[in-house]
């Protein structure tokens, strides 16, 4: 499955911390280093599944990709709850 | 001058102060009386016995006008109609037909207007970002002093403003995202229980109104803008720094650079419309956040607050008169 970052979503880099804004759900939150990974990521590569970006970023980081999978599995869920991440189905379905 | 019952009207311009009570009285059991925060303007009318006289003591400063060409918030502060006009007597706070609060005793008027009117303005103005924070001027800048309740920012905001930096505002820091500036809301300084006797220790000459004891938050009194302030309530200021204070108990003067995180959720998730102003919320958050250097400081004594943060202003100044002659997007 293919992840998106949300259009319009808003990213502000504060040191320890990312805070983020979502348009769809209107709220904002702060992100810690691996979720904003993710948001980073999928901004600068458009679609991508979630094994790619824990390849990647395992890469980028020169870490066992277990690790990084494992890391990342929460992430996934909240930034979705959170309107920042989209699958490519649920992108798809609106468009229609 | 006189009207057409040949009563003395003030003359234009007259301010609270020099008005006669009977003069005010009249105003709000007709058209009202009319009062230009700077970013707000509320019309206020009432039949109390007692609001005239707390609001001459409080707003003394602002003008008399019982006239106007537009008010963001109408309100009444009424007695009952029933039994409660002459039994254990109490003020009702009206706006658009409807009584949102709880009344209060007879005697406390302005307190209930005061919360009222702070409700209402963080309810409905949505025009800017609604910060709750006092907000001071000095050398054009503007200080921001966000905190949550019980922390000492008013009573912090109320010494500020009794040595020499410009109050814009207690409750309200009021800022303009497309102008990037904040904007006065001109309203009282409320202090409570112990800030009351600390500023008035501090500055002797305080104008404070009457003391109401018996809030929900305890004794209450209010301190009303000085005559500058007043007359620049339309005249807002970039701003310059943000410091989050709190006071403890035998504490020492201490100042300590905040984390750009703390200071995000300091500034957002303490403001009243955050949420509402959606994406314009957090780009007005985040222009702040890049423009504003900031602290947090733990007091006990007002004022080694007062001279710490006086010191601290210099290298504000300085470092913004940098950022001016630069022209770059200033960098934290």
């Amino acid at each position: 499955m293919l992840y998106r970052l949300v259009e319009g979503a808003r990213i502000e880099p504060l040191d320890v911390a990312w805070a983020c804004f979502s348009p769809l759900s209107g709220e904002t939150v702060l992100l810690n280093t691996e979720a904003a990974a993710i948001l980073e990521l999928l901004a600068n590569h458009g679609p991508t599944s979630d094994d790619t970006v824990a390849r990647i970023l395992a890469a980028d980081t020169r870490t066992d990709i277990a690790d990084v999978t494992e890391a990342l599995r929460h992430a996934w869920d909240q930034l979705i709850a959170a309107g920042l991440v989209r699958t490519d189905a649920a992108h798809e379905y609106q468009q229609r | 001058m006189i009207d057409a019952s040949g009563s003395p009207l003030p003359l234009p311009g007259a301010d609270l102060q020099c008005t006669p009570l009977p003069e005010i009285r009249s105003a709000l059991a007709g058209p009202g009386l009319w009062f230009d925060y700077g970013a707000a303007v509320l019309r206020v009318r009432s039949d109390s016995a007692t609001l005239a006289a707390q609001l001459k003591a409080v707003y003394h400063s602002f003008p008399f006008a019982c006239r106007g060409t537009w008010a963001d918030l109408h309100v009444q502060i009424e007695r009952p109609k029933n039994l409660r006009r002459w039994l254990a007597p109490q003020v009702l706070f009206r706006c658009d037909s409807r009584l949102p609060f709880e009344p209060y005793p007879a005697d406390s008027p302005l307190p209930l207007l005061e919360w009222g009117g702070n409700w209402l303005i963080g309810q409905r103005l949505h025009h800017a970002l609604l910060l709750h924070s006092g907000v001071v001027e000095r050398d054009g800048l503007a200080l921001l002093l966000p905190a949550i309740p019980g922390s000492g920012k008013s009573t912090l905001t109320a010494a500020l403003s009794l040595r020499g930096w410009r109050l814009l505002s207690d409750e309200f820091g009021v800022y303009d995202p497309r102008e990037q500036t904040l904007r006065p809301m001109l309203k009282p300084v409320a202090l409570k229980n112990e800030s009351i006797d600390a500023i008035l220790r501090f500055a002797p000459e305080a104008r404070l109104g009457p003391r109401f004891p018996k809030t929900r938050k305890g004794t209450v009194a209010h301190l009303g803008a000085l005559a500058d302030a007043v007359a620049r309530r339309h005249e807002p200021a970039r701003p310059g720094a943000v410091i989050l204070p709190r006071w403890v108990k035998n504490s020492g003067t201490r100042l300590e650079a905040l984390p750009p995180d703390r200071l995000f959720t300091a500034l957002a998730f303490n403001a009243f419309n955050f949420t509402t102003l959606g994406v314009a919320g957090f780009d007005a958050v985040v222009g702040l956040l890049r423009r504003c250097p900031a602290w947090k400081l733990e007091y006990s004594d007002l004022s080694d607050a007062v001279e710490a943060i006086g010191a601290l202003w210099r290298e504000v100044c300085s470092r913004n008169d940098v950022m001016l002659r630069s022209s770059v997007e200033p960098i934290r």
